[in-house]
């Protein structure tokens, strides 16, 4: 009898306790369509979302012919929302976007303000904010996010994979949608997003091959939630720099002395950023230490003196200071937003002067004096103790 | 007078008085109350029978022929009991009974019957009243006098040889046994690469020798019990006395002599008496087949329970550790075992979780797959007929029949199941888009795994369904629920006054030694706390 009324209450609870959980929903797999990439464009009717819906795979029977990668619906409506329903219209499963890898804005819908659009993806149960955030340049989104021109023939996975390879190069930059909402209206910080651009593949061989690929080389700034301009790739190495995101990379500076050139792999950079308040006058120091690994000499030097070697040192900390100094120019005099945080370190220090300063604290941060200090440390040769003989 | 004498001279019955019509008549009369008395007689022996089937005191007869009747008629003439009467040289009449097939015939004939024989043939005839000299005659070790009649039924039935002798009113049990029994051989369900091959047989004297063997210690007790009123079958409770639990000990003796059944053909039928949670799906007694593994719990402070007819010894108490114990873990080097634990328990893992888990993760939750394998899934399921937790569900009982038609079929024909179970399930099912290979591949590695903890099979099969059927109606909620269902479960669960989960919880870190890893035994100081309560320490000094 109390066996029988505990079981009856077990399963009581548990059943109630079936009311308390969220969404859920059963769903077969073979219902689904799984998204890969959502691009989305400016239309008439207010917003034109392009989707790329992943083809899965097979087993593969042998031989046959492959059936496409992937599939592409597109659909507008007033909101991006409206548009997933939308899309139901014109394909035969249900899009499932907790997959997707990225989302796409084109550069005009960006100029107009990101953030408005991203209440879906914070909202949604499905989306994801660790999905990479895209600005497509000169083209339109739909255009930039049909391109796969590596080994994966799936563009949102090749998209994944090419972003990811900032890590070796620093000259991009990896955003992702939660990067944008965590910067976009914080105080003393704007966003940086990735940027994608379509370019011209050159032909290599009489092969075929497709005529764009895309490159994922710069950055996009924005001011708030609004894009304002853009950095190169160079520029946008300087900016890894100063927030000490370089993984990897070369750094390439003429050896002193002669017409030769060093090569540096960087095998670590830190960045140690300070801000000092006298007055009205703001002074901001950015120190870089960086260690790097000689990697190409193209004149005869003697590596084996340790003074040769602290003046390649030196040579290679003035060309990333160079290009530290360059791009924080650029960024104070053209876009006039800081995209560093140097706001959140003056909020940290001085949190009494910052209440005033917050308001206007982009302006402040254009007319800021910033002091660049570069260590460079070369503690590898590599293989070969001086360079091949002329 | 004379005349009549005369008169009836040529009569027969004057010569012969016996044939006159009065005697005769008087004789006849004489003659029908013997018959009726010998026919009171019969009824007082056939009551004295009835009596002796309810009262165990009723007592040995003194003449032969008595006991003779009374024993056939106890053991309802059946066929292979064998009366053999003999006489000495002085004629005293002599018999003895057996059950033909379970006495060593040649023994009976040597030392048995020759031997008394010859021996009673130098002694007085008043001699051969004395039980005690009676005793010497027979040159078997194992000779006992009884004089109760309900023990000499059991005795002949166990297999021992019964002797009367004419004028002593005490039988004479020989022990006499010998009958066909199997050779100690290895067990096919517990085979082992390192370890002893030997394995108990059906009859308990040899096991319980097997035991004696491996534990040569005046501690170690067997307690032989009678159970099944029909069967009366040998039981015996093993233990070391002085590391068993007191407490466990008692309870055994307690639940044995409660049983109360017909039949005991199995330790499975005392299993199913004595358990103390007969609905879980967890058991709560174990059993095994081999020496050194029963040695092994004896010497933890466990209870041995042998039933005579079955290779099979039930252990007690049962904790949920044992379960992914095994005999090598011990014999091999630590590093090696203390691996193998972690497998068995992703194994246990596999097999009840994964085919829940994947019909839970595949229909709720497609964003917790990691995209390519996504991918890879949709791709092989796309034109699958039926929803992922019906093919889950077919497949899994395919395999279940399988299996058990494996374990039934006749060998020779196994191996037809298995060409047609890879073939048409895995590759046919398949290739016709019937089921999906995820599918397949989920119940090829769960059932492979349940394998590999032999101990928790039945549990395993049961809440692999359940999990199965959990995952499907409410995904991993339904999983996770079902998980603390058997997870309450486990841990409210007893075996003879000791937790079934202890070691885990109540936890003991002497005991964790022996539990997700396997320490070396030098580092094993102590016996699991839980079971033998009184003396833990194995090795070394106090602490």
């Amino acid at each position: 009898m109390i066996l029988l009324k505990r079981m009856l209450a077990s399963i009581v609870i548990l059943v109630l306790a079936l009311s308390l959980t969220g969404c859920w929903n059963r769903r077969e797999l073979n219902t689904l369509g799984i998204v890969g990439l959502v691009g989305i464009d400016a239309d008439n009717a207010g917003i034109k979302s392009t989707f790329e819906i992943i083809n899965p795979k097979k087993p593969s029977t042998s031989g046959g012919e492959q059936a496409e990668p992937v599939k592409y619906v597109q659909a507008t409506g007033i909101t991006i929302a409206e548009t997933f329903r939308e899309a139901s219209l014109q394909f035969d499963r249900k899009l499932f976007v907790a997959h997707a890898k990225g989302f796409l804005f084109s550069e005009e819908f960006a100029r107009n303000g990101l953030a408005e659009h991203l209440d879906m993806i914070l909202r949604d149960h499905e989306a994801r904010i660790s999905m990479h955030l895209v600005i497509v340049k000169d083209v339109s989104a739909a255009d930039g996010m049909t391109v796969a021109s590596g080994i994966n023939v799936i563009p949102s996975s090749y998209l994944e994979d090419i972003l990811r390879q900032y890590k070796t190069h620093a000259k991009s930059v990896d955003s992702k949608v939660i990067d944008f909402l965590k910067t976009y209206n914080g105080k003393g910080i704007n966003p940086v997003v990735t940027v994608l651009q379509k370019v011209k593949k050159a032909k290599i061989g009489t092969g075929k091959s497709e005529e764009y690929e895309l490159s994922p080389e710069g950055a996009a700034v924005f001011l708030k939630d609004r894009l304002v301009g853009f950095l190169n790739g160079k520029e946008t190495r300087g900016y890894n720099w100063v927030i000490g995101k370089v993984h990897s990379g070369i750094v390439v500076s003429p050896t002193p002395n002669s017409n030769g050139t060093t090569a540096v792999e960087i095998l670590t950079a830190e960045s140690k950023n300070e801000v000092e308040i006298s007055g009205n006058d703001i002074k901001i120091k950015v120190k870089i230490t960086m260690t790097g690994m000689l990697d190409e000499e193209t004149t005869k030097v003697e590596i084996t003196d340790p003074a040769v070697l602290a003046m390649l040192e030196q040579a290679t900390s003035q060309t990333i200071k160079q290009e530290v100094e360059h791009t924080l120019l650029k960024v104070q005099t053209e876009y006039k937003s800081d995209i560093f945080g140097f706001g959140q370190l003056v909020h940290r220090k001085y949190p009494q002067e910052w209440k005033n300063m917050q308001d206007n604290w982009d302006e402040l941060f254009s007319q800021a004096t910033i002091e660049v200090e570069i260590q460079t440390k070369i503690t590898k040769t590599g293989k070969s103790a001086n360079p091949v003989p002329e | 007078m004379k005349e009549q004498k005369h008169l009836h001279i040529n009569k027969l019955s004057t010569v012969m008085p016996e044939t006159s019509h009065a005697t005769a008549g008087k004789k006849l009369y004489v003659l029908r109350q013997l018959l009726i008395k010998s026919e009171k007689v019969t009824d007082e022996i056939s009551q004295i029978i009835a009596k002796l089937r309810h009262v165990k005191v009723a007592a040995v007869f003194t003449a032969v022929a008595a006991n003779k009747t009374c024993l056939k008629e106890a053991l309802k003439h059946s066929g292979d009991i064998t009366f053999n009467e003999f006489t000495t040289f002085s004629s005293v009449k002599v018999l003895i009974v057996y059950i033909d097939g379970l006495v060593n015939k040649e023994l009976l004939g040597r030392d048995v019957i020759n031997s008394f024989i010859m021996k009673s043939k130098e002694l007085q005839a008043d001699a051969l009243l004395n039980p005690k000299i009676l005793k010497n005659l027979i040159a078997v070790a194992d000779v006992t006098e009884t004089k109760i009649m309900s023990t000499v039924i059991d005795d002949v039935l166990n297999g021992n040889t019964v002797l009367f002798v004419d004028g002593v009113a005490t039988a004479l049990l020989i022990d006499s046994k010998g009958w066909e029994k199997r050779a100690v051989a290895e067990p096919d369900t517990e085979s082992v690469i390192r370890g002893p091959r030997e394995g108990f047989i059906e009859n308990i004297r040899t096991n319980t020798s097997l035991l004696r063997r491996k534990i040569k210690n005046p501690n170690l007790v067997f307690e032989n019990l009678n159970l099944g009123k029909q069967t009366k079958t040998n039981v015996a409770i093993a233990y070391i006395d002085g590391i068993a639990n007191q407490a466990v000990l008692g309870e055994v003796r307690r639940r044995l002599n409660k049983i109360d059944t017909d039949s005991i053909l199995e330790t499975g039928y005392i299993e199913q008496f004595i358990e103390d949670s007969p609905f879980s799906p967890l058991a709560t007694i174990t059993n095994t087949q081999k020496p050194d593994i029963l040695a092994a719990k004896l010497l933890e402070g466990r209870v041995g329970i042998f039933c005579d007819g079955t290779p099979h010894v039930l252990t007690v108490p049962h904790l949920l550790i044992e379960t992914l114990q095994t005999s090598e873990d011990y014999y091999m080097r630590p590093f090696m075992a203390s691996m193998w634990r972690i497998f068995r328990l992703t194994a246990l893992f596999f097999s009840i979780f994964v085919p829940g888990l994947y019909v839970a993760l595949q229909t709720y939750h497609q964003e917790m797959i990691p995209t390519i394998l996504l991918l890879r899934m949709a791709g092989s399921i796309s034109d699958i007929p039926f929803p992922a937790g019906a093919e889950m569900f077919i497949m899994v009982v395919f395999y279940e029949l399988l299996r058990e038609s494996g374990v039934r079929l006749p060998r020779a024909v196994g191996s037809a199941i298995s060409i047609i179970g890879a073939l048409i399930v895995g590759e046919s099912a398949v290739n016709a888009g019937l089921v999906s290979a995820p599918v397949v591949i989920v119940t090829a590695v769960t059932g492979v795994a349940g394998f590999i903890v032999p101990a928790l099979s039945e549990a395993i099969m049961f809440f692999r369904f359940f999990f199965l059927l959990a995952g499907s109606v409410m995904g991993l909620y339904g999983v996770v629920c079902g998980l603390f269902l058997l997870v309450f479960h486990a841990f409210s669960l007893r075996s003879f006054g000791v937790p079934y989960t202890s070691s885990l919880a109540p936890s003991d870190q002497g005991v964790l030694m022996d539990f997700f890893l396997r320490f070396p035994l030098w580092a094993m100081k102590k016996r699991p706390p839980a079971i033998a309560k009184d003396n833990q320490q194995r090795r070394g000094e106090n602490e």
